[in-house]
């Protein structure tokens, strides 16, 4: 039998030492079992054929504290830099939060996970580690075993924000091979609604690779906006890496629009699952990946048809520079039961350099029999006739590529129906693509 | 103004212009005419630099420059304005941008500075009028949707934005009705002056009612066969092309 684990005794034995210095509970314990019996992943693991992971996980020096530090002047420097979003924001170091309960409108609480287990004991005893699969996701084993604070948001019944929600998360990197653990929780009850907005940034050029796992729950009428961004090369070049799985679950007659946008960062694996556990959901998965000169950006999906009459759109543009990869893996599942589902998956993808790949894998897995599902992958470079058009006109080459890289963005960046954010992820391409 | 000498230029190894020479000076209008397959279009682009031809012989010089020399943008910056046959449609770029770009790296490659945005609208708005174009177009992506007629007025607007020395039409009543036509026509009369120049490639002599050339000449099989005043189109369009193809090989 090929070998599908890493065997890395030096990293367990941090790992192992991190976890003895936590308080012990049964998911604590059953998780790490778990994480014991499956191990990391090697590129003969189906689902990390494309990702080797050994390289980064050697890099591992140091298991990050479980007490949060104050925020870095670098990722101060950074976040003022950042285009300024109305909202209210939680600052995040190493995944633990650092700044103290925000003010929030009634019914919006947004707090440290630490404290919502003694305010909202009920309802992270009924969510928290229920959701994320911590028998089959080796991460996600690890992450439930090591977690000790996060962030949790909670929206009440009915309740609205006129503000987005801001998850800042500093990947602190100052020094070399710095392991982190991350947890984000969100309950959205019936007819809640809210728009989130979570960035993720890093302090130096060192390695470091965050564990994150997130579990967003969206009850009956609850709709909830979400941008990820990473962005971990914001001050120069940053081998800030990231390994982020989150499992959403649709509740009946609810909505979800999940768009992930990776500017930069040495490996970011996103394992974004939707579920939809209930009828008439309507989920909206987008992505942009921009991987560039030794970067990696894998898009692995899973949405997850288990109720009838649900509606899900995913739409990933993927844009290569240099030697960067790209890995997109949209699985489409349509259980038995999910009779009268709609699901349709497009994966585009610009290959701008010679040098730049692309792994793309569209799976469909349909157990019932009166849906409609579609899906479809293309990778090409520029159109050869658009770029002689711009350039007859004087447009120069460069400004012409720029062009047509930010229009093939754009239909995933309308997504994000927030002027600022449209203009900063724009601002970034351009940066992306001058350099 | 331009100067083409023996131009012999191929695509995939197949010669498709076979030896042009043709000169053209500051406040003429040029017609070039011929059957399909003649070289017309190809003429069009190599003057404006697209790559997929290669010229294996020949020179073109443009105000004594070498243009076979130049980028395509700086054909451009020069002022070479190609109004296509099938202008592109570009999603995601609206038209607007696209033209702003256009403008301020023209203005770049001349050491000016870029265009203040109010001076930049009340141009477009003036050169609107001009084509009768919708100001609802230029919000929209480049092209896209356009209708044909939209699409050559849409060519003509951005002629009249950039101001070039010398404009090459490429079949640009192709697919036009005759008020679009007019209206396309009335725009190139109107920006015709002393100092620029334009070659107007078309099948047909219709168009050169509206637009009256100085000089039309006849491509045939990669050659100016015929050179004339604007007479010799109607004589085209009375007896053919075939007209012209037997006369060159009997002579």
């Amino acid at each position: 039998m090929s070998k599908q684990v890493l065997d890395i005794p030096v990293l367990n034995e941090k790992l192992l030492a991190q976890l003895q210095s936590l308080s012990q509970n049964p998911l604590r314990t059953s998780s790490w079992k778990n994480f014991l019996q499956s191990g990391f992943p090697s590129v003969k693991h189906e689902e990390w054929r494309f990702t080797p992971l050994e390289n980064s996980l050697k890099k591992i020096q140091k298991v990050s504290s479980a007490v949060p530090i104050s925020l870095p002047a670098e990722a101060e420097k950074i976040i003022a830099s950042l285009e300024p979003i109305d909202a209210y924001k939680v600052i995040l170091v190493n995944g633990k939060p650092i700044s103290n309960l925000v003010n929030t409108p009634d019914g919006i609480s947004l707090l440290s996970l630490k404290e919502a287990q003694k305010n909202f004991p009920e309802i992270i005893s009924s969510h928290f580690g229920k959701y994320l699969n911590t028998e089959k996701e080796t991460f996600n084993a690890l992450n439930t075993a090591l977690t000790n604070d996060g962030v949790f948001i909670h929206l009440k019944k009915n309740s609205q924000t006129e503000k987005p929600i801001h998850i800042i998360s500093v990947h602190d990197n100052r020094e070399e091979g710095i392991y982190s653990t991350s947890r984000i929780l969100i309950v959205a009850e019936e007819g809640a609604k809210a728009h989130i907005v979570e960035t993720h940034i890093s302090t130096a050029e060192n390695f470091s690779l965050q564990n994150l796992g997130a579990e967003i729950i969206v009850k009956q009428n609850a709709r909830i906006e979400y941008h990820l961004i990473q962005h971990f090369s914001l001050l120069g070049k940053s081998e800030a890496s990231v390994i982020d799985s989150r499992q959403v679950v649709l509740e009946k007659d609810s909505f979800c629009n999940f768009t992930t946008v990776s500017m930069s960062g040495a490996l970011i694996r996103n394992n974004l699952h939707m579920l939809f556990n209930a009828q008439n959901g309507e989920g909206h998965l987008y992505g942009l990946y921009l991987p560039s000169k030794n970067e990696l950006m894998d898009n692995h999906s899973l949405v997850d048809h288990a109720m009838p009459n649900c509606f899900s759109n995913e739409f990933y543009k993927g844009i290569m520079t240099e030697n960067g990869k790209g890995v997109f893996n949209g699985k489409i599942m349509v259980r038995k039961d999910a009779q009268k589902t709609n699901a349709y998956q497009n994966n585009r993808n610009l290959l701008l350099s010679d040098d730049a790949g692309l792994n793309a894998k569209p799976q469909l897995e349909i157990f019932a029999d009166d849906v409609k599902c579609s899906h479809g992958a293309t990778s090409g470079q520029l159109d050869e006739d658009a770029m002689f058009y711009l350039r007859a006109r004087g447009i120069g080459e460069m400004e012409a590529k720029k062009l047509l890289t930010l229009a093939f963005a754009e239909d995933v960046l309308v997504q994000t129906k927030h002027e600022g954010l449209h203009n900063q992820i724009d601002k970034w391409i351009e940066e992306k693509l001058s350099v | 103004m331009l100067e083409i000498k023996n131009l012999k230029a191929s695509v995939e190894g197949k010669e498709i212009l076979k030896g042009i020479n043709l000169k053209v000076s500051a406040g003429e209008i040029h017609a070039i005419m011929g059957p399909n397959g003649s070289g017309k279009s190809t003429l069009a682009s190599v003057l404006a630099g697209k790559q997929d031809y290669t010229v294996t012989d020949g020179e073109i010089l443009f105000e004594g420059k070498n243009l076979l020399d130049m980028k395509i943008e700086e054909r451009a910056h020069e002022g070479i304005f190609l109004a296509f046959q099938y202008p592109v449609e570009i999603p995601g770029v609206s038209t607007v941008n696209f033209l702003k770009t256009a403008v301020n790296e023209t203005r770049k490659a001349k050491g000016l500075a870029p265009i203040e945005a109010k001076d930049f609208l009340a141009t477009m708005r003036e050169k609107m009028k001009l084509v009768e174009m919708d100001s609802k177009l230029t919000s929209r992506a480049l092209n896209e949707g356009f209708s044909g007629g939209e699409k050559k007025r849409n060519e003509v607007f951005q002629m009249a934005m950039l101001e070039p020395k010398l404009a090459i039409l490429d079949e640009t009543d192709s697919g036009l009705d005759i008020d679009a036509l007019r209206i396309v026509a009335h725009g190139v009369n109107t920006l015709r002056n002393k100092n620029n120049a334009f070659i107007v490639i078309t099948h047909y002599q219709r168009l050169l009612d509206y637009i009256v050339p100085d000089f039309v000449h006849v491509l045939s099989n990669g050659k100016i066969v015929k050179s004339g005043t604007k007479e010799l189109a109607f004589e085209l369009e009375e007896k053919g092309y075939d007209w012209v193809k037997e006369e060159t090989i009997n002579s």
